[in-house]
């Protein structure tokens, strides 16, 4: 081994400078020259061999890795290894002593290793060895975790493979040792995902499921594929866009983010999507860095998937809606909430494409169809959600071609229901909030809606004055109000109602997932035709349940539903997992 | 004639029954501050029925009384409320149309003063009443209490009036008649018919089934003596109808001979003093009529009145109301306690059963059955003794002794009760946001979720850095939660009123993703001590401490770590004292307030609150009376 090659510049300057220090700080320097050498095992006992290829009896270093395998950096030089006893432990969880060295501790899954720990070639480690990566020429020894240079060339390890050394731990035992190395090739752990889900859509594509979800973590859109049918297996999962370009791999390349570690982009904090007739994913979402709109066209088992602008200005897409016209072309609401300065109001247009598959925004005939000043400073309820109408939305088109898109104002704290169609324009309907039973200063948030065969719209959305849920049914040129769920429980109050996901039912009924806010459950509740007596249940518990839920049908009577729950850690990370469940409801 | 005994056109109820029936003496102090300067109209319900269970009424807790020197001020208005009832003629005399009072004849004289055969009549009679020497007091230890009205030698004056009957006259037997005129000091300006010593007790009691009871009794009316005179009238019809050639008024000179037998005196006491009687008790009924004018006499007096102490709050702090939630009214239910009225200590005193109570709001969980507290079981000391003056502390912070005049007192059972319905009401279902605390504090107090991160390690994580916190109070109403209220006189002059809720809710929630997600519940016990003092007639209240026990986790918690045990109570006082930091100030108008329970000239003003009684269990609330009406110098 020839340790100068492992040195860092600083450990260079300090070797040069060592006699020349000495010489002035009088220091007893070795009688006669000192006896030049190549490896360590050239130099006699006590002395190692020095970068300038000269022994010497103390090497200077700044870290482990300017030092032998075998030696740590204390106080600026290179010392043997602190020994330990089998009796003593490591005063570190994760560590034992081996061969008189603390070293990761041997194990065969997570649970050996603690909190924080991962069991990784049969170590456990406190994250990718090495940083997952090393330098052209060397090798990570995993029991330091750093990498050491190689005598030798070896070629390079495959993306998404590491060069480790397999012989470490009697290198270590040896302080410089001249012992050959031995490496090999090691498959780096798959990315381990981020918080998934949030928000998320749930689409029946064919004889799958696509779950479409944001990876707020990463900035990533996420794309995981399940059977159809209970119990709804993962097939597959891609990142769809988010990734960073080039991206270094220090993950399984297979695995998710193609074993790309590192954020690109973010993309997909809003985001929508609906299938298209031939099967593939029409995906309209908003890039953060950019302040875009864009779209793409997602199918499994292909990409990457180019994505094109529709729109760009400050805030573009921060919420969205997507919906199919009758021909099959996209069409996209979006909100772009109002600035502080007057003169940036909000907006909400309508984005529709003119051919099935767009290609640029040019591709792309806008609507504009609301647009509001917002007063500063605004009320204490809204100042912390975007200002102006279309903070939350949804849209949908009949058979017929009529839009419907319901649009929510974080400035009146009320809903509107615009109606109309591309040619002749949309005409908006507001939701006079004197018809909410007991009334409501503040609804409308989550809106979610849904056409029925009549061709009426019906809004499940949150009262979010009263904690409630309501279902907002179009009744010839007016609405009439349901309260679903007014959050009476045996233990108080449960502010129920956000993230409302509705769907109709061809017998006239409706059902709605919904989140309780105060426990963190997702409820579901079906009401058979309009005014009839909601019957609600609770669908999940654990953790924080009940965000981002959207049900599809799988059948007239069978549907599945997706949702996203979140648990903090111990160490005060967020997890969240996407559950897909079965329903089954008759519609009576 | 200036005047007439008949039902004065103002209200002149007394004053008990107008508090019972306006708004409800017990429950004065809060409705002086619901009603404010609308006037108290809206707090009174009438007899209908009622919301508040009859179980949770609780006996003699509050209590209302009018000291002796308050009294003093109220008879003076008495003594005007007479006058106007009976009407005066230009010398300020009262006059009574006897006829008209008394609904028809007086009776014969019998004898005929002499003059007339056999008996004589009296008719169209208006007397003159000297009011000047008039008393009105109360009957000590009367119970039930009576007020007494006391004329002593008043002298009774003939304005007007007829006597007639049959006469002989020359050998003739024909009709006659003389005006009666005054007979004593004749020719002065005080001439007069008697002088009348007699006594009316108006007596306010309510029977075994809790009817109000209010009449009047006419106690001994004696003529001391009597002198009249008679003078010939030849414009009377008897005079003017001689027979075929006899002088005109022939058979009326017997009214000038002054011929009258030596029973005439004793006749015409004997008619005068009945009469006399007679018309001051149905002054005294006109009195209880004008009193009860909607016929509560002999009814039920159960009333019961919406608060909505929301409102009140609101007026007191925009800020205290902006973070309140919706609730239901406080309703104050109260009757009469059997023998409610009597005269203790030279003051009169009403004693009142009486109840706090609100229909539970969706918010607070586990309210339980209405019933199933029992706040008057709890022990409750002896009701202290009004003290005869306050301390009144100005502006300035000075005090100075000022003589009371009207006390309301409540005893801690009541104030337990009325916090327990507090509760029930939804009132302290509080939420209020760091968004808020930052605006009133003047950017003093930030919350935000970054830094609670630092107690619910992940928040930052799960809701975003810069996401507004919420806070938000659930009190629970279990019987076994019951409120324990204490009542201390300070050193400053204020009253600490120490308030131990047990039960109570925190929620400590984030907004993430637009919606208020609770990351924590806690369950504690609040303590909460408020200063009540009054200064410069103004109620002020202010919290001075605020503090959570017994912190517990409730429920899964989101945060295992969560150091919520630290945080919650610096963050309950850090919140309190940006809430509170200004006491809340309650103007009471008490002349608009007097205006409508009494419909008295009178102005009134908050002199002191206090805590009396042995075991300093009752809240004790002094008002100063005076007279004169409202806005007059």
């Amino acid at each position: 081994m020839t340790r100068g090659r492992t040195r860092s510049n600083f450990t260079i300057l300090l070797a040069f400078a060592w006699p020349v220090v000495a010489a002035f700080a009088g220091c007893n320097a070795p009688p006669g020259p000192a006896p030049s050498c190549a490896t360590t095992s050239d130099c006699p006992s006590g002395t190692h061999c020095g970068p300038a290829g000269v022994c010497s009896g103390d090497v200077a270093c700044l870290t482990d890795p300017d030092c032998c395998l075998g030696e740590t950096c204390e106080h600026q030089k290179c010392r043997p290894r602190q020994m330990c006893s089998p009796g003593q432990g490591c005063g570190d969880p994760g560590k034992s002593c081996e061969a008189g060295l603390c070293v990761p501790k041997t194990c065969i899954n997570d649970a050996a290793c603690g909190e924080g720990r991962t069991c990784l070639w049969g170590r456990c480690a406190a994250g990718l060895p090495c940083g997952g990566a090393c330098g052209v020429g060397q090798a990570c020894s995993i029991l330091v975790d750093h990498c050491v240079a190689l005598s030798g060339s070896p070629s390079a390890c495959p993306s998404g493979r590491l060069r480790v050394l397999s012989n470490d731990a009697d290198l270590l035992t040896e302080g410089c040792s001249t012992r050959p190395q031995q490496t090999t090739c090691r498959l780096l752990p798959p990315v381990v995902e981020g918080e998934v889900g949030l928000p998320g859509v749930l689409l029946h594509t064919g004889n799958s499921l696509t779950h479409l979800a944001y990876d707020r973590t990463y900035g990533d859109l996420l794309a995981t594929t399940y059977s159809a049918a209970p119990p709804f297996d993962v097939i597959s999962s891609r990142t769809i866009v988010g990734l960073p370009e080039p991206g270094v791999v220090l993950g399984d390349p297979d695995g998710p983010r193609l074993g790309i570690l590192a954020p690109g982009p973010d993309k997909g904090e809003a985001f929508d999507a609906a299938v298209l007739t031939d099967g593939a994913v029409a995906v309209a979402f908003r890039d953060k860095d950019t302040d875009e709109l864009r779209f793409l066209r997602y199918s499994a088992g292909g990409g990457p998937w180019p994505d094109h602008v529709i729109a760009k200005e400050p805030g573009a897409g921060t919420t969205l809606a997507l919906a199919l016209l009758p021909s099959g072309a996209p069409v996209v609401a979006a909100f772009t909430p109002a600035r502080s300065d007057p003169t940036a109001p909000s907006q909400l247009r309508l984005y529709a494409a003119k051919s099935l598959t767009p290609q640029t925004a040019s591709d792309w005939q806008v609507l504009q169809v609301a647009s509001d000043t917002v007063p500063a400073p605004l009320p204490s309820p809204f100042r912390d959600v975007p200002a102006g109408r279309g903070a939350w939305l949804d849209l949908a088109v009949g058979g017929d071609g009529a839009i419907a898109l319901a649009a929510y104002s974080a400035t009146a704290g009320d809903l509107v229901l615009y109606r109309g169609t591309l040619t002749q324009g949309l005409t908006g309907k507001l939701v006079n909030r004197q018809q909410i039973p007991s009334g409501s200063s503040d609804f409308g948030r989550f809106v979610s809606l849904a056409l029925r065969q009549d061709g009426l719209a019906w809004m499940a959305c949150e009262d979010t004055a009263g904690g409630r849920l309501l279902l907002v049914r179009e009744v010839g040129a007016g609405f009439q109000v349901d309260v679903l769920d007014d959050g009476r429980r045996d233990d108080g109050l449960h502010r129920v109602g956000a993230d409302a996901a509705l769907m109709v039912h061809s017998s006239g009924g409706a059902m709605v997932a919904y989140q309780d806010t105060r426990v963190g459950d997702l409820l579901w509740v079906r009401v058979s035709k309009a005014g009839a007596t909601p019957e609600r249940q609770t669908l999940a518990t654990q953790a924080l349940a009940g965000f981002s839920p959207t049900i599809v049908a799988l059948g007239s009577k069978a549907w599945a539903l997706a949702s996203t729950t979140v648990q903090v850690t111990p160490k005060g990370e967020a997890k969240s997992a996407v559950r897909v469940q079965g329903l089954v409801w008759s519609g009576e | 004639m200036s005047g007439a005994l008949q039902p004065p056109a103002s209200p002149t109820d007394s004053l008990w029954v107008r508090l019972a029936r306006r708004g409800l003496a017990w429950s004065l102090p809060f409705c002086l501050v619901a009603c404010g300067g609308q006037g108290c109209q809206s707090c009174v319900t009438p007899n209908t029925p009622k919301v508040t269970p009859e179980t949770l009424l609780l006996p003699e807790a509050a209590q209302v009384r009018l000291t002796q020197h308050g009294f003093d001020v109220v008879a003076g208005q008495i003594l005007s409320i007479l006058k106007a009832i009976l009407g005066t003629n230009a010398s300020g005399l009262a006059v009574v149309d006897v006829a008209k009072v008394l609904g028809g004849p007086l009776p014969p004289i019998q004898g005929g003063l002499g003059l007339f055969a056999g008996q004589g009549t009296v008719r169209d009679l208006v007397l003159t009443l000297d009011l000047a020497g008039i008393q009105v007091a109360l009957v000590e230890d009367s119970k039930p209490a009576r007020v007494r009205i006391t004329l002593d030698h008043a002298q009774v004056g003939v304005q007007q009036g007829i006597v007639s009957g049959k006469a002989s006259f020359a050998g003739l037997e024909s009709d006659a008649a003389c005006q009666l005129e005054n007979g004593l000091d004749v020719g002065l300006p005080n001439a007069h018919l008697a002088t009348l010593s007699a006594q009316l007790d108006l007596v306010l009691d309510v029977d075994a089934e809790g009817k109000l009871q209010l009449h009047a009794e006419v106690v001994d009316p004696v003529l001391h003596d009597v002198g009249f005179a008679l003078a010939k009238n030849c414009a009377l019809k008897e005079c003017t109808d001689q027979a075929m050639g006899e002088p005109p008024c022939l058979e009326c000179d017997l009214c000038a001979t002054g011929q009258l037998a030596s029973g005439a005196l004793a006749g015409m006491k004997q008619l005068l003093e009945p009469v006399l009687g007679q018309l001051l008790q149905a002054a005294g009924n006109l009195l209880i009529e004008a009193v009860l004018a909607d016929k509560l006499n002999g009814q039920p007096l159960d009333l019961e009145q919406a608060v909505d102490l929301k409102a009140m709050l609101e007026q007191a702090s925009p800020l205290i109301g902006s973070v309140l939630g919706p609730s239901n009214p406080l309703m104050l239910r109260g009757k009469p306690s059997p023998a409610a009225f009597s005269v203790v200590d030279l003051g009169l005193q009403g004693k009142f059963d009486a109840a706090v109570f609100a229909q539970a709001h969706p918010c607070v969980p586990d309210a339980g059955q209405d019933t199933t507290l029992a706040f008057g079981q709890l022990v409750q000391g002896a009701a202290p003794q009004i003290p005869q003056v306050m301390q009144q502390v100005g502006s300035d912070g000075q005090g100075k002794p000022q003589a009371v005049d009207l006390a309301v007192v409540l005893g801690r059972n009541a104030l337990e009760e009325a916090t327990w319905a507090v509760t029930r009401s939804g009132l302290l279902c509080l939420a209020v946001d760091s968004r808020t605390l930052h605006s009133a504090s003047g950017g003093k107090l930030v919350l935000s979720t970054g830094l609670a991160d630092l107690v619910l390690p992940g928040l930052r994580r799960l809701a975003g850095a810069d996401a507004p916190l919420r806070i938000q109070a659930a009190p629970t109403a279990r019987p076994q939660d019951a409120p324990v209220v204490t009542l201390a006189q300070q050193s400053d002059g204020s009253t600490q009123i120490k308030a131990t809720l047990h039960g109570v809710g925190l929620r400590i929630e984030a907004l993430m993703r637009g919606r208020w997600l609770t990351v924590a519940e806690l369950k504690s016990d609040a303590v909460v001590r408020l200063s009540v003092q009054v200064v410069a007639g103004r109620l002020r209240l202010a919290v001075e401490d605020a503090q959570v026990q017994g912190l517990e986790v409730v429920g899964e918690p989101t945060f295992a770590h969560a150091g919520l045990e630290v945080l919650a109570p610096a963050v309950a006082q850090a919140v309190t004292a940006v809430l509170l930091a200004k006491p809340l100030e309650f103007e009471l108008d008490l002349p608009s307030m007097l205006t409508q329970a009494l419909s008295l000239p009178l102005t009134a003003q908050l002199i002191a609150v206090e805590a009396g009684g042995d075991k300093q269990d009752w809240l004790v609330m002094g008002l100063g009376l005076q007279a004169g009406a409202q806005g007059a110098p």
